[in-house]
C-alpha cells in the first residue's frame, strides 16, 4: 500500500479505500485476516485510532467481521458486495466525467484498449516489487 | 509518550500558551516529520470558559467538536462530554475524551470517535513523561 495520503478525505477513509482495493484486486481474499491495528499503525505511522476508524467503517459496510480474541477477517461475499457497490459508484460518479473526456478527445475504443493493455503490462512489472506490502506481512 | 506492545510509539505534547489561557495538546506518531499536510497530527486546545473547562479538537475529518469537562471527586480524572461541533460531520467526529492522572509522570487518555451511523470507536493511550 502506498504510504502517501491525500487531503481529499480523512486518512481513515483512505485506509478503508486501500483495503477495499486490495479485496477487489484479490490481494486480500475472503476469510483472510486483516493485519492488527498496531501493525498498521506502526507500519504507516498513523494514529491507532485512525486505523480503528478505518476498520470500523469496513465492519459497518459488512465487508469484514470481528472475531473476538482472534482478529478481523474478510467476510464471505465481501468481494461480490464490493463489486456491486463500486460498479454503481463508478458508473454514477466517475464514468460521466471519463466518458465526457473520451468524447472530447475523440479517443476510439481501439486506442483505449491499447492503452489499457500497456497499463496492464506495466502494472505486472511493478507488482513484482510490491511484495513488501504490510497487509501481507501477517499472513 | 505512549508505547504499544509492538513498539508503536505515539507522542503527545502538552504545552501552555497564550499567557496561561490555553493548553495545546498535540498528538503524533513518533518519527513522523512535522508535516501536517502529510500526517495526521490532531490538535486539541483546552481552555477555561467561565467556570467550565472546554476543549476544542481540530480533526482531520475537517470538523471541530467542543467538549465540556467534568471531574471526578478525587480530581484525578477529567472526562469530556460532547457539547457541539462546527464543520461537516459526514466522516464522523471526535465525541468523548477521558484524561486520567496516574502520577506526576504518567497519565492515560481515552478518545472516542463517533463514526457515521453513530457507532463509537475507542482508543486508549498510556503515557509517560519523557521530558
Amino acid at each position: 500500500m502506498d504510504r502517501e495520503w491525500n487531503d481529499s478525505q480523512p486518512i481513515y477513509r483512505q485506509l478503508r479505500d486501500r483495503v477495499v482495493a486490495m479485496i477487489l484486486d484479490g490481494v486480500l481474499k475472503e476469510g483472510d485476516p486483516l493485519p492488527s491495528v498496531r501493525n498498521v499503525a506502526a507500519e504507516y505511522r498513523v494514529n491507532p485510532l485512525t486505523v480503528l476508524k478505518g476498520y470500523q467503517q469496513l465492519v459497518d459496510e459488512g465487508l469484514v467481521e470481528t472475531k473476538r480474541g482472534l482478529g478481523i477477517f474478510i467476510n464471505t461475499g465481501a468481494r461480490k458486495l464490493l463489486l456491486q457497490g463500486e460498479r454503481q459508484k463508478f458508473l454514477a460518479e466517475e464514468w460521466p466525467r471519463v466518458h465526457a473526456t473520451i468524447q472530447r478527445l475523440g479517443l476510439t475504443p481501439d486506442e483505449l484498449e491499447a492503452a489499457a493493455k500497456r497499463r496492464s503490462s506495466s502494472d505486472g512489472a511493478q507488482s513484482k516489487t510490491a511484495e513488501s506490502n504490510p497487509l501481507n506481512k501477517e499472513r | 509518550m505512549h508505547e504499544m506492545g509492538d513498539g508503536t510509539v505515539m507522542q503527545i505534547s502538552l504545552r501552555v500558551t497564550s499567557r496561561g489561557n490555553a493548553l495545546v495538546h498535540e498528538m503524533k506518531e513518533a518519527g513522523t516529520a512535522d508535516d501536517p499536510a502529510r500526517y495526521d497530527h490532531p490538535l486539541t486546545m483546552l481552555y477555561l470558559d467561565g467556570d467550565r473547562l472546554l476543549l476544542t479538537h481540530y480533526c482531520d475529518a475537517g470538523n471541530r467538536p467542543r467538549m465540556v469537562a467534568r471531574t471526578s471527586t478525587d480530581g484525578k480524572t477529567v472526562e469530556f462530554d460532547f457539547l457541539d461541533v462546527s464543520g461537516g460531520t459526514q466522516f464522523g467526529h471526535m465525541h468523548h475524551a477521558v484524561f486520567t492522572i496516574i502520577d506526576a509522570n504518567h497519565h492515560s487518555e481515552e478518545w472516542s470517535y463517533m463514526m457515521p451511523g453513530d457507532k463509537l470507536v475507542h482508543a486508549h493511550f498510556d503515557l509517560k513523561r519523557t521530558q
